[in-house]
């Protein structure tokens, strides 16, 4: 027991030295949204005031809060918790938890006309436009251009040459 | 562009090396390093299961309701290459080649969030109302065929089942929902679920289920008469409790059942009073996850369970006057520690360390009429058990993943063992995983199984190609084959062969529609005897179809379950059968209100599951005719 405590040990403190290009797993996805919300263009621009990017249910807490104030677009982005239709018609961009799954595909489906980019971790999720998927140790996304085709959402070009994978 | 790669990789470092944890400014970092850069597991670590190196089956909370699974048992009946039998008073298990009847200690683990659920007398798992959960309160229930589910716990000899429970913000308030049904069944449920405003997500559930049984009707060996048995009614209680503030969480569950049994199966003595079973199963769990580093996160838990089994036997020993009542008593406590991370480029690390004990395990046999006596009483020497593990994925390549690893268990009955396993998983295109792994298991006895023996061992081979045809079609396939030695039970029983083919199919559409079908080959072999593997069927097979015929208002779904020809203990073939159940979803056409209802069998078919050799006379359990099942859940 006392060996493998000793083990744990220097691996924690050689892993100081050794540190590898590496992020939790939220503030990288909260990178990811923010990536998202630059290379994409709303065609109808005055919605709100401000640049609304929502998540359902529940942020990523100080992941996310980290991406406050920033401007997009020429707005100031504010961070949402929804759960209704009346909230999310005021979001730019939706992000659904794949532990939101269920409650969360049912608003979604009210939304698929609707100039809001859908952002999910589960392909699964019906009418959702980039999935982030776990890709062995990094992220990864895919991009449903069909699903994407039923709004007016523009998705630059840069977006799409990083995508692993772009469904027509 | 290597060199230029290679500074900006420095840069990156040098950013994330001068600011301290959570500190950095994520906008800062391009989009090109974004995509090159490792992520550090957020959601609790022992829960991560799905990115294991086999062919993982899932099913969620949706499935659970639109296919109205009453139970886990009906749950697992639905997934690729798995197969559940009854019997008189448990239903059982099968998969992967392997479905002895009445084999308590399944080859297969179950899991409820990362803790190991089966009990520690007879090692059982229970999937029907004896469950520990109820399926409101599942998220969802993963299999992990193969023993890669080694690293999460002992003795997941074939594979290892996962449920993920709820949490209070997925109820979100209040949920009340009765059901009835055939045989005269009901079951009530409450549960309350939120995630207050200070942090603290909590879940509270009770449910009770009571049903009158069905009537049994069998030949009296003696008098050659047909007698009929109906009395046997079963009933249930059942709470569960979680609740998780920050990085602790704390789950438990308890579950008594009570079960009546027709006399018959053990006794040729005729009898109107039934056997009377209970049991009482209970656990807690204290969890404490943290990100101690930005590359490293510890998780420690500690646990504790008790579990209870008593038969009131009032006909079998009629003929010595007496009224017995068996009983055993188990119960187990441990800790673990893990940690994850990502200290290495290209590497994440999962070490872990577990200490388990089982221990109050007794098993007795007495007399309570006329006089109070022990006739038989046996106390087990609780048993201790040291593991660690260690298991590394290395991606060698962007499409490349090297993932290979061991686990060593010593136990204080004298047993130790390693179990090594490796896998390869290689992105052959954008479309297709290959994942070809191979690796060996080890289970321990159980306190009922004969003990001092060696460990039991099982030997697995297997390829797996998932292909998606598009974004929402699926198609995994799987070939495998395992040596099964050592095998322990209530006797000496040969090695066994198993070889098999899977293959699943699943398409969803935009509307809604969920189709899948499985197919799975399997083929069973007692070396010694050359003679197939009792309740082995070679042929498995699904449909599942769920299509909204009103929006969600209303959804219909369709499932058949086919179960091949198969043997009983005296060689005898006992024949296929196909099962088709439809059920009846309304969701919020009443407002909050959910109503389900469900006609199982609805062919009315005759079909019958093989029983345990313990059951004299009977070879097979005949199985319900058509019923139906309607449940009305509203929340608030």
């Amino acid at each position: 027991m006392k060996t493998i405590l000793t083990l744990f040990i220097t691996i924690i403190i050689l892993s100081q030295a050794l540190f590898a290009k590496a992020l939790p797993e939220y503030a990288l996805k909260a990178a990811y949204l923010y990536n998202f919300a630059l290379l994409t263009q709303w065609v109808e621009n005055n919605k709100t005031d401000e640049f609304n990017l929502c998540f359902y249910k529940k942020d990523f807490g100080e992941d996310s809060d980290s991406l406050k104030g920033k401007i997009i677009h020429n707005k100031e982005l504010k961070i949402l918790d929804i759960s209704t239709l009346k909230e999310a018609k005021q979001c730019q961009i939706i992000f659904v938890r794949e532990s939101e799954e269920e409650n969360g595909s049912e608003l979604i489906q009210e939304l698929i006309a609707e100039q809001i980019l859908i952002v999910s971790e589960n392909e699964n999720i019906n009418n959702s436009h980039i999935t982030i998927l776990r890709d062995n140790n990094k992220l990864a996304f895919t991009v449903n251009m069909k699903r994407l085709k039923k709004t007016e959402l523009v998705l630059s070009s840069k977006l799409l040459k990083l995508a692993k994978k772009v469904n027509q | 562009m290597r060199y230029k790669t290679t500074l900006g990789g420095f840069i990156f470092i040098t950013k994330l090396m001068a600011q301290e944890n959570n500190q950095i400014d994520i906008t800062s970092i391009s989009f090109e390093e974004l995509l090159q850069t490792e992520y550090i597991l957020a959601s609790d670590i022992a829960n991560q299961i799905s990115n294991s190196s086999s062919a993982v089956s899932v099913v969620t909370a949706l499935d659970i309701k639109r296919y109205g699974y009453k139970n886990l048992g009906e749950i697992l009946n639905s997934m690729r290459g798995l197969h559940t039998f009854q019997s008189y008073g448990y239903t059982f298990l099968g998969g992967r080649g392997y479905g002895t009847p009445g084999d308590y200690a399944g080859r297969i683990i179950l899991l409820i969030d990362g803790y190991k659920a089966n009990e520690s007398f007879f090692g059982q798992a229970f999937f029907e109302e004896d469950a520990l959960l109820d399926v409101s309160q599942i998220k969802r229930v993963e299999y992990i065929p193969g023993g890669n589910s080694s690293g999460y716990s002992d003795g997941a000899l074939l594979g290892a089942i996962n449920i993920i429970t709820k949490s209070g913000s997925d109820i979100d308030g209040t949920q009340v929902a009765y059901g009835f049904g055939s045989h005269n069944t009901h079951t009530k449920r409450a549960t309350f679920g939120k995630k207050l405003d200070n942090g603290l997500d909590v879940l509270l559930s009770a449910s009770t289920y009571d049903t009158k049984g069905r009537d049994f009707t069998y030949i009296d060996t003696i008098t050659g008469d047909e007698v009929k048995s109906s009395n046997n009614n079963a009933e249930n209680n059942r709470i569960f409790l979680k609740a998780s503030y920050e990085g602790f969480s704390f789950e438990t569950a308890s579950v008594k059942s009570q079960k009546h049994i027709p006399t018959y199966p053990f006794t040729s003595i005729e009898s109107e009073l039934p056997i009377i079973q209970t049991d009482n199963n209970k656990f807690f769990r204290l969890k404490y996850d943290k990100d101690i580093t930005q590359n490293t996160k510890i998780s420690l838990s500690f646990w504790q369970g008790e579990y209870q089994w008593e038969d009131y036997d009032s006909a079998t020993f009629i003929s010595w006057d007496g009224i017995a009542i068996n009983e055993t008593k188990s119960k187990w406590k441990g800790n673990d520690i893990k940690l994850v991370g990502t200290w290495f480029e290209n590497h994440t690390l999962s070490l872990g360390a577990e200490y388990r004990n089982d221990y109050g395990q007794e098993f007795y046999s007495r007399y309570i009429d006329p006089i109070d006596s022990y006739y038989f009483h046996r106390i087990y020497d609780s048993r201790k058990t040291y593991s660690t593990y260690i298991y590394d994925n290395y991606t060698i390549f962007d499409n490349l993943t090297f993932n290979y690893g061991t686990r060593y268990d010593k136990s204080s009955y004298g047993n130790k063992a390693t179990s090594p396993q490796i896998a390869l998983l290689w992105d052959v295109t954008e479309d297709t995983l290959l994942k070809l792994s191979t690796g060996i298991t080890n289970r321990q006895t159980t306190m009922s199984e004969e003990s001092g023996k060696e460990l039991e061992k099982a030997k697995k081979n297997e390829l797996v190609i998932a292909y998606s045809i598009d974004d929402s079609t699926k198609i995994l396939t799987s070939l495998y084959e395992y040596k099964i030695s050592n095998r322990l039970g209530w006797m000496e029983l040969s090695d066994i062969d198993s070889k098999g083919a899977e293959i699943e199919l699943e398409k969803s559409w935009e509307n809604g529609t969920h189709f899948r079908t499985s197919y799975a080959y399997q083929k069973s072999t007692e070396i010694e005897t050359n003679s197939p593997l009792v309740n082995t069927p070679n042929h498995l097979a699904k449909i599942n179809l769920s299509i909204p015929l009103v929006g969600e208002k209303l959804r219909a779904s369709w499932e058949i379950n086919y179960v091949g020809k198969r043997f009983d203990n005296n060689q005898e073939e006992v024949s296929s059968h196909f099962l088709t159940n439809v059920n009846l979803l309304s969701h919020n056409y009443l407002d909050n209100t959910d109503i389900s209802f469900k006609v199982k069998n609805l062919m009315d078919k005759k079909q019958s599951d093989i029983i345990g050799e313990l059951w004299s006379g009977e070879k097979t359990y005949p199985q319900d005719g058509r019923t139906f099942w309607l449940e009305v859940e509203y929340k608030f």
